[in-house]
């Protein structure tokens, strides 16, 4: 299964291509991995805020697209902005320099925390998830 | 979000998903209600009706946690549903400050 939306770089468009994602979702799958949609959706929103805040720096006029895709137990999640692409060890590194009541650099470490490997390709953020491993 | 005093605590129910969406100007406000209001000893972080929170969300949480530290007051946050709990667990925000179903 395989679902690619898009929008623009505001945090409403966020909420609007969850809301759209979720509704796409057939009811099986959604009952099959119930849990697990918890763990998806939070992973999403953080990858999706990136896109519209570093990755497009809040520029409206600039677009965010988000695939999702299930092949058998992995699921993708690929978000891709408009930006220059960063390093993900660079962010990484942020937070193991910073402590657990930090204000920032959360989201990424969400991510790989509820069980996602991330690659970052240029502007394109690939977070997978084996999810018989939740 | 519906703010009170009661009982010496400063209650904030958050009655909405508190997503990057919501939060912006939000600590701002709140923090300016910390500081006017001094009848309270305690700031309560009421998140029965979340039932969705993104990384934003908990940095407003953190925010207002670092705030009422300045101001010498208690913190914590109640009716945290399992899921956003252990999420909460996850990011160790349960050895920051006080959290409770």
């Amino acid at each position: 299964m395989k679902l690619q939306f898009v929008g623009y770089s505001c945090f409403d468009e966020v909420n609007r291509i969850i809301d759209e994602l979720m509704s796409s979702i057939p009811q099986d799958i959604k009952r099959k991995y119930e849990d697990a949609f918890f763990c998806i959706v939070v992973a999403l929103r953080e990858l999706l805020n990136n896109a519209v805040e570093h990755g497009n720096k809040m520029d409206a006029e600039k677009k965010i697209i988000c695939e999702f895709s299930l092949e058998g137990n992995i699921l993708s999640l690929v978000v891709i902005d408009q930006g220059q692409g960063f390093h993900i060890t660079e962010v990484l590194d942020k937070v193991v320099q910073t402590c657990h009541d930090r204000e920032r650099f959360r989201g990424i470490s969400m991510v790989t925390s509820l069980g996602f490997f991330i690659e970052v390709v240029g502007n394109q953020v690939i977070a997978k998830l084996d999810m018989t491993k939740l | 979000m519906i703010a009170n005093i009661k009982d010496s605590k400063l209650e904030f129910k958050l009655v909405q998903d508190v997503t990057a969406s919501w939060v912006q100007g939000k600590l701002e406000q709140m923090r300016r209600m910390m500081k006017e209001e001094k009848s309270y000893q305690e700031v309560v972080i009421d998140m029965e009706e979340v039932e969705v929170i993104d990384s934003i969300g908990i940095s407003l949480i953190i925010g207002l946690y670092k705030s009422s530290c300045k101001l010498s007051k208690d913190f914590k946050v109640v009716g945290l549903n399992g899921r956003i709990k252990s999420l909460f667990e996850m990011m160790r925000l349960d050895q920051v400050f006080s959290v409770e179903r």
